[in-house]
Parts: structure tokens; C-alpha cells; sequence
């Protein structure tokens, strides 16, 4: 699979579900015995479909994403 | 002042709080042109920072632990990327001129940044990258490893009235720190630049995911934006040594 693929099936998904509660990221990575799989974060329950494009689909726990300022009254 | 100084937006935002902090990246020039502007991102200072509802675009830079109305102006917001606030970012990054006896340095580790950028969406995927970071937090100077495989992010933003605001970055990578007691960016950190152990410049600090925003954990990602796409994006060049990257 091209880098172009890969770029293209990663962001399709990824504005398929932005709008999800609980979706927060998503990567396409290489399994290790060859092929690739769509890696899901997300922060709370949520169910996806199992595989998008060929492509099996898993899920793992992660935190919310922020940007990263601060709030001007908080010491440095 | 230098990578990692603390710059914000003058003035104050709708609910009347003032703006939040950031950091200033590295100073960069229009393509073609001499000029020494600063670079940091658009949620800090432009078109995605609280400050774009109001007509001011002077960048003051916080000289204490506390913003104080004694912090001077260093500049003004020149152009952001995207152009208005979007739920849908590409790059996320401001370039700001510098006001007249503003000058810079490009000092991240302990040598001047190359003036060559490493293009991060060109690098093998699945490995992890030793990077530096400098930021306005303490340490300053930051170490971790960033993938190389691409990911697309959703950050959600609580608003001061109740409400939020969500960006989904399209393109980006994650960084974790290598320290025991850091992780590699805090809440702060959003415009410093990250480099490779050549002092080439690879991207930008956007984001973070935090387990515990008052309890920072050592292996909280930051999520940087590829410089090659901002430096495209807003018509720039890095300044500094031309020095080739020799672990490309």
C-alpha cells in the first residue's frame, strides 16, 4: 500500500467518524506479519465498524486531546 | 528572545479573561525576502486564539511567571494558517513581524538550527524519531521519541461560556517524552518547534492528550504539525546555517 493510500483511507475514516462521541484519532499502521490495520484512540466507549477498505479496525483507550495553552493567571 | 520564550494576544477576549499563553517557536522570513519574523501557532496567537474575535494583532511577550500589562509588544500577527477560525485544520501556525530592537536567536539544544527543514511525511513510518524540544515550561528543553507513522487527531476545546470548540487535525505525529518526570510538552508548549539530533527542524507543537491536566504524566503525547507543511503553507523559509540534516 502507497503512503498516498494509507494518507487517503486514514483521513476518509477519520472524517467519517470526527463526528462521534468518543472518536479522538486514527493511524494507519503496518501489522506485523504484513498488511496494515486502522488504529483507533478513542476516549470512552464507541463502536465502529470492524474493518474499512479491507482494512481491520481496532480500537485502544486514550485521553483527550488539548491544545496545548496555558491559562494566563497559571504560574509557568 | 529565543525558542521557547512565552508570547500571547494584548487585550482581553469576549468573557473579558485574558488570552492564553503560548510559546514562540523559531524567527523565519518570507520566501525570498530578509525580513526576520517570528512563527508560532495560530491558537496561540492568531486565527484559531481567542484573540481573532477582536481587531487587535499585537503579540506581547511574557517576561514573568504571571502576564503582567508591563509585557511588551514584540510584534503583530501578519498571517495565520487556516486564514479564519475551521473545524477542519491543515497546519495550524501564525508568522508575526517583529517590532523595531526585537531580535532573535535559533537556539534550541546548543546549536543554531539549520535553515534546512526535515520533511517529516518523507520519513519511513513506523519508527521512532529521538527529538528535542524547547518551550516555555520548565525544563524548557525536552527529549522524546516521535513516530513516524501519520495520524489525524480530534481536539476538543472547553470554552469559558459552557461550550466547546473542536479542531480536527488532519496530518500530525506523536511525540512521548523520554524523561522520568516530564512529559515531552505541558500546557504552554503549543508553538515551540521540535528538532532531530542534527538541530533540523521538523514540526510544531499543537496539542496534547493529558491524562490529568493537574497532574501532567511523563508519557502524555504531544501532537506536532509537520514544519515542510506550515513553511508551504505560509510562504516561508527557515533561517540560520545552511547545514545539511546528515540523518536523513
Amino acid at each position: 500500500m502507497t503512503r498516498k493510500e494509507k494518507e487517503q483511507i486514514r483521513t476518509d475514516f477519520f472524517r467519517l467518524h470526527s463526528h462521534d462521541h468518543g472518536f479522538a484519532s486514527v493511524a494507519v499502521r503496518p501489522e506485523k506479519g504484513g498488511g496494515h490495520y486502522i488504529d483507533v484512540g478513542t476516549t470512552e466507549g464507541l463502536e465502529l465498524e470492524e474493518s474499512y477498505h479491507g482494512l481491520p479496525v481496532r480500537m485502544h483507550s486514550v485521553s483527550p486531546a488539548v491544545n496545548a495553552v496555558q491559562a494566563p493567571n497559571q504560574s509557568a | 528572545m529565543g525558542p521557547g520564550s512565552k508570547v500571547y494576544p494584548a487585550g482581553r477576549d469576549r468573557w473579558g479573561q485574558g488570552h492564553a499563553v503560548g510559546s514562540f517557536g523559531l524567527p523565519v522570513v518570507r520566501r525570498g525576502e530578509k525580513e526576520q519574523l517570528m512563527l508560532t501557532a495560530a491558537h496561540v496567537v492568531g486565527s484559531l486564539s481567542t484573540a481573532h474575535d477582536e481587531t487587535l494583532t499585537e503579540v506581547l511577550l511574557g517576561e514573568g511567571v504571571a502576564v503582567l500589562p508591563s509585557d511588551p509588544t514584540i510584534g503583530r500577527v501578519l498571517a495565520s494558517h487556516p486564514e479564519d477560525p475551521c473545524r477542519e485544520i491543515e497546519v495550524d501556525a501564525s508568522v508575526v513581524s517583529a517590532e523595531p530592537g526585537v531580535s532573535f536567536n535559533r537556539v534550541i539544544r546548543e546549536a543554531e538550527t539549520s535553515r534546512r527543514p526535515r520533511d517529516l511525511n518523507d520519513l519511513p513510518e513506523g519508527q521512532d524519531l529521538v527529538v528535542f524540544k524547547r518551550g516555555m515550561n520548565t525544563p524548557g528543553l525536552t527529549e522524546g521519541l516521535l513516530d513516524t507513522t501519520p495520524s489525524s487527531l480530534a481536539v476538543e476545546l472547553p470554552r469559558s461560556d459552557g461550550t466547546a470548540v473542536r479542531r480536527d487535525y488532519l496530518r500530525g505525529y506523536f511525540v512521548t517524552g523520554t524523561e522520568e518526570n516530564d512529559p515531552f510538552a505541558r500546557q504552554g508548549d503549543s508553538g515551540s518547534v521540535v528538532v532531530d539530533e542534527d538541530d533540523c527542524v521538523l514540526g510544531l507543537v499543537v496539542a496534547l492528550r493529558i491524562s490529568d491536566p493537574t497532574n501532567p504524566h511523563p508519557q502524555d503525547p504531544a501532537f506536532v504539525v509537520a514544519i515542510t507543511d506550515v513553511l508551504e503553507a505560509l510562504d516561508l523559509e527557515l533561517t540560520g546555517p545552511d547545514r545539511p540534516c546528515t540523518l536523513c
